[in-house]
């Protein structure tokens, strides 16, 4: 028997099958494509409700969703299989679910052989790591990455053994639950391995509190905190307590004021400005002091004096200048914002300010750690404003303005644990993340590994780690971005293009070309295209840009099967129509 | 049915339901004085360069809610008051505040309409709950009425501070070709007038018409505003884009959008088309009684429906001509094409098969549809704006977007002919007919189906284009997927045996839901997912009316079709 009676034998054994014709009526083709269009349309309250991800683990993820898929699938073929060999009048009905069988294989293509994920780089950055939105356990052992497994993200919460930690040597730990939406709560707690751990509580007029827990000795947690460019923070061992707290300043305090208008100037120094009463005039620009304050502070009450050290000096002055006088208050330094002579537009100010230890630009808090006792440090440009002694629970007033810090525990050997709590997606926010419970380690009962979150331990002369976070895959090329902007319609505010100006570099970043990449203008390289998604440009931040970038396989098939579907559909109206008018004119 | 019908016809005619106006005390001169030489005067305003008038119409609307601080005042008075006698009119009970709720939870008169915009500035209620609104919008959080209400009436008043500022008369031109070249009269500074003769004449002439207006002096004002509204810098300014890029500003792109809003094509083409309705209608009823009226009245009806078409193709080459782009971007303008549409395709269904009933229910489907778009300008929103981002330099959103929108105007007509069809199980009409028109609906409905399927497939090429994604279950897309699997659903249903002639016309009718969510639905009431730039508030009581009604009107043609099948049998 050859081959074309074999398969000419089984299609006519298919064909008078039942179930295969039940599988390929009309009938079903309606009551699928009914059910396609009831889950879809939850699909979109669901997304209406919270948001696009929970949309997908809630519809367009589930192995339900995925059925109704197969069976519109099989119905399609097999609606062509039962019709085969297909007559002349059947060949558009024939191109039309040819077209949609290609969608849907070119979807399964994207959908496994795919890549859509997204990278931040920040102005004068580069990076080849690209950020896929799924969750990984990864492995370390002494410091080196040796695995990586993916986490299926669901919608339910699951328990039991869920496998062993992969690439971990013996005894290795094992994965007990997943909470898909989980509320992590931290605390410092003693452990004999770990290094020195500090949380502390960063306080804001106007602002909750931030609270920051940093550790030593961990390489996976970075022991030094970038708070949104309002100041850096580090955590290290210090020589001695003497060396750290030296706060000996090698330059006097200094707060001068010019003032100038036309050719009027004036000069005020810091010894003038003390002095409330004290005038100063030259040709028609006068100035009289009326009150100084050596640590401005602006409250909620307004401003006033915080201390009597000379961090923030302002001074109030009263102005005159021909025929009006105004009041106006000139800061030495509000962190990161000048705040002086805008009242008169005649009048140029220019205010010098150098506060004990030099001039300073961005903050920083160190703190240091020598055996048990925690030390502060209050740096600008490597310069000290000032350095104490940290005691726990104490409110300290930071020299940056309007900052205070209050440390609330403090173990010069701990670790900082995680605890998760199931809590409940709420409508219109953000998910909350998921969270593992890893068991059967040296430390006798589970630990909580919440997304984004690492552990490390010692054993068996091993340092191990563990981190669940999202993943991560690197491009054989880099990009460096060296410019964000945004243009806004002409006399609004209201944004009309985003451009990121970039550099292609190579693995070792050295920069291979530029290009731009605009809304509507992907930039393809390598099998990637790297679209303009979005940005962050707050003021006082470095903007930093955010690109889509993706890989798809199955576009070819989709963009075909799409096209044949479409012109297939035109087709079999007008040949409809043709037999329609065919058979009333006979 | 046709008292309905004359009801919606003498709503259509009053507009809406006019509501309490305010008292504006002006000088006599500022209250009657002629500013119609200052309509045309071109001002950079919300990233645009347009007509005095357009902007100060789109001004009042944000403070008002309609064009003008009270009927008698319209945009133009109200606009040039609120700028020269901001102290007087910021004293004076003008702004719109009407929520009893909010109104006493603020501490107003329950019963007023309007406060002043000093007692709202300086409630520090008022403040507090708008505050209370605009942290909850940020974190996107639900708003209460009252809440909601407290935020419309604070972006009153910061537009109402705008208009007394005079922050937005952008009509000073700069030195040709600078970026940024459109400013305020009091951003420039005296030295730059001085050595630039030109400016210094357009100064002096706007000086010269703020005085006359002031003082009453109507001579002076039309002599300094039709000076200012000749425009002669600006054949060849630019208006800057903001990122190096420059758009061209023509004089006859001014003149065309005021002619767009003095004369109104669209409103003209409702009146049109609601005569042609009327008309086929007679046509329609007389059929067999007076044959000759009926004919007369049909050719009648027809032209209207020709003019209709025509006002509309004019009305439409002048908005691309101003826009510079396709109308295709918002709510108003997908409204206005499937009107449009509707026409285009229901009209020669009409000649072809010579059906009164389907020019009627045509003309009454584009009647309806420009009514809305003409009469709800806080839904249905008129004005030209830039486009955002990701709209910009895009080929194919654009024949996306009017390929989708037009399958909905095929949809409508499938739905008006719907209509008529299944109204037919009240009246004594044959078997033959209703199966015609059900032949009417099914070709509309596998013409919308093409045309849908081909527009979410472009949808996908753009989404590609643009995004990176052929399909993303985005709600826009997925609502356009099921709206098509409806009719899909129609269409197989037949070949089934499922549904017959009044399933189909019933069919037509129903999946027209699935349109009503994926146009409107998904911008208005889901408002989540990518196509975040169309999302908008309002119409949902309108739109939940027409659903309700047109629910219950498909319910009991069935109702009643399963009385005369119960008949029939009998």
């Amino acid at each position: 028997m050859n081959l074309k009676t074999w398969a000419q034998r089984n299609l006519e054994v298919l064909q008078a099958n039942p179930i295969i014709r039940f599988m390929a009526s009309v009938k079903l083709a309606v009551v699928t494509m009914a059910s396609l269009g009831v889950v879809l349309a939850a699909g979109t309250i669901v997304e209406s409700r919270y948001n696009g991800d929970m949309a997908r683990l809630c519809v367009y993820d589930q192995w339900w969703f995925h059925l109704v898929l197969v069976f519109l699938f099989f119905n399609v073929l097999l609606a062509v299989v039962v019709r085969w060999p297909l007559r002349r009048s059947q060949y558009p009905f024939g191109c039309i679910h040819l077209g949609i069988l290609l969608v849907l294989i070119g979807s399964v293509l994207t959908q496994f052989g795919g890549i859509d994920g997204s990278m931040e780089i920040p102005e004068g950055g580069a990076t080849r790591a690209m950020h896929l939105p799924e969750n990984v356990v990864r492995t370390y052992l002494n410091d080196q990455l040796v695995a990586e497994s993916p986490v299926r993200r669901t919608l339910d919460p699951r328990a039991g053994d869920l496998g062993a930690v992969p690439g971990m040597p013996d005894p290795a730990p094992r994965i007990l639950e997943y909470l898909p939406f989980s509320r992590t709560f931290q605390r410092v707690v003693p452990d004999t391995q770990g290094g020195p751990i500090v949380e502390l509580a960063l306080l804001a007029v106007g602002t909750d509190p931030t609270t920051l827990r940093l550790g030593l000795d961990n390489p996976l947690v970075s022991p030094r905190e970038d708070l949104g460019g309002l100041m850096a923070l580090s955590l290290e061992r210090a020589p001695d307590v003497s060396s750290f707290l030296d706060t000996s300043s090698r330059s006097p305090a200094k707060f001068d004021l010019t003032a100038r208008a036309g050719t009027d100037s004036l000069r005020m120094n810091l010894a003038d400005l003390r002095v409330p009463g004290r005038k100063f005039r030259s040709g028609n620009l006068s100035a009289e002091v009326q009150e100084f304050l050596p640590d401005a502070e602006i409250g909620p009450t307004g401003l006033s004096n915080h201390s009597d050290s000379l961090l923030n000096p302002a001074v109030r002055l009263r102005m005159q200048h021909l025929d009006s006088s105004w009041d106006e208050i000139l800061y030495g330094r509000v962190p990161d914002f000048r705040f002086s002579g805008d009242r008169h537009p005649e009048v140029a100010w220019k205010v010098d300010f150098r506060p004990v230890g030099g001039a300073s630009q961005a903050p920083l808090l160190r703190l240091g750690v020598v055996g048990d006792t925690l030390l502060a440090r209050c740096e600008k440009a490597g310069h000290v404003l000032s350095a104490f002694r940290v005691s726990l629970g104490r409110d300290v007033p930071l020299p940056f303005g309007i900052l205070h810090l209050s440390v609330g525990a403090f173990e010069s050997h701990g670790e900082i644990r995680d605890s998760c709590a199931p809590v409940d997606p709420q409508p219109g926010r953000d998910l909350p993340p998921p969270a593992i419970r890893v068991g059967a380690g040296p430390w006798g009962s589970s630990r909580w590994v919440p997304l984004g979150g690492v552990f490390v331990w010692n054993e068996l002369g091993l340092r191990r780690a563990l981190s669940f976070e999202g993943r991560r895959v690197s491009l054989p090329f880099g990009i460096r971005l060296d410019r964000f902007k945004v243009g806004d319609d002409p006399g609004t505010t209201q944004a009309a293009t985003y451009t990121s100006f970039v550099h292609v570099v190579d693995s070792l970043g050295h920069p291979l070309d530029s290009a731009r990449i605009a809304m509507n203008e992907p930039l393809k390289r390598g099998g990637f295209t790297f679209y303009q998604a979005s940005f962050a440009n707050d003021p006082g931040k470095v903007s930093t840009t955010v690109l889509s970038v993706n890989r798809d396989p199955g576009r070819f098939l989709k963009y075909l099967g799409a096209l044949l579907a479409v012109l297939s559909i035109v087709w079999y109206v007008l040949e409809r129509s043709r037999l329609g008018r065919r058979g009333k004119s006979e | 049915m046709r008292r309905i019908f004359l009801a919606l016809i003498a709503a259509s005619m009053t507009g809406a339901v006019r509501a309490a106006e305010p008292v504006v005390s002006l000088p006599a001169s500022a209250k009657t004085m002629d500013l119609s030489a200052a309509d045309g005067i071109a001002i950079l305003s919300g990233g645009r360069v347009k007509p005095l008038l357009v902007a100060a119409t789109e001004g009042i609307q944000e403070i008002r809610g309609r064009a003008g601080l009270t009927r008698e005042l319209g945009p133009m008075r109200s606009w040039f008051a609120l700028a020269l006698y901001p102290d007087s009119l910021s004293n004076q009970r003008v702004v719109f505040c009407a929520f009893r709720p909010l109104r006493t939870a603020i501490g107003l008169d329950p019963d007023g309409q309007f406060a002043s915009f000093t007692e709202l500035a300086d409630n520090a209620k008022l403040h507090k709950l708008a505050d209370i609104a605009a942290a909850k919008q940020r974190d996107k959080e639900r708003l209460d009425p009252v809440e909601k209400a407290a935020s419309d009436v604070a972006r009153r008043l910061e537009k109402f501070a705008e208009a007394t500022s005079a922050s937005d008369w952008r009509l000073m031109i700069g030195p040709k070709g600078k970026e940024g070249a459109w400013r305020l009269p009091q951003e420039i500074p005296p030295t730059e007038v001085a050595s630039d003769p030109a400016l210094m004449r357009r100064m002096d002439a706007f000086t010269r018409m703020a005085m006359s207006y002031q003082s009453g002096d109507q001579p002076g004002f039309d002599s300094a505003a039709s000076e200012l509204a000749r425009n002669e810098l600006l054949t060849d300014s630019l208006s800057s884009l903001g990122d190096g890029t420059f758009q061209r500003v023509r004089e006859s792109n001014v003149r065309a959008e005021l002619a767009l809003v003095e004369y109104r094509p669209f409103r003209i083409a409702w009146i049109v088309l609601m005569f042609g309705f009327l008309l086929a209608w007679i046509s329609e009823t007389t059929r067999t009684g007076a044959p000759q009226v009926s004919r007369r009245t049909t050719w009648l009806a027809g032209i209207c429906a020709g003019a209709g078409m025509v006002l509309l193709i004019v009305g439409f080459a002048m908005r691309i001509y101003v826009a510079g782009r396709p109308p295709v971007t918002d709510m108003y303008e997908t409204t206005l094409w499937v009107g449009f549409g509707a026409l285009l395709f229901g009209l020669p269904i009409a000649w072809i098969y010579r059906s009164r009933t389907v020019l009627a229910a045509v003309c009454a489907a584009g009647w309806l549809v420009f009514v809305l778009a003409d009469n709800l300008p806080t839904v249905l929103d008129p004005t030209i704006h830039p486009l955002v981002p990701v709209l910009r330099n895009n080929y194919w959103l654009t024949v996306h977007v009017l390929t989708v929108t037009i399958s909905y105007a095929a949809f409508l007509v499938a739905m008006a002919i719907g209509n008529v069809g299944i109204f037919q199980e009240f009246r004594s009409g044959s078997d033959e007919f209703r199966r015609t028109l059900a032949h009417y609906a099914y070709r509309a409905m596998q013409l919308g189906v093409v045309l849908l399927t081909a527009g979410i497939v472009l949808g996908g090429v753009w989404a590609d284009y643009s995004w990176g994604r052929f399909w993303g279950w985005d709600p826009k897309e997925t609502w356009a997927l099921i709206a098509d699997l409806g009719y899909l659903m129609v269409l197989h249903g037949r070949i089934t045996g499922w549904i017959r002639p009044f399933g189909t016309l019933m069919g037509a009718v129903l999946a027209f839901f699935g349109v009503v969510m994926a146009w409107y639905g998904v911008n208005f009431i889901l408002a989540s997912g990518l196509h975040s730039y169309g999302f908008s508030q309002g119409g949902a009581t309108a739109m939940g009316t027409f659903v309700v009604l047109q629910g219950m009107f498909a319910l009991l043609c069935w109702w009643r079709r399963r009385i005369n099948l119960s008949r029939a049998a009998v």
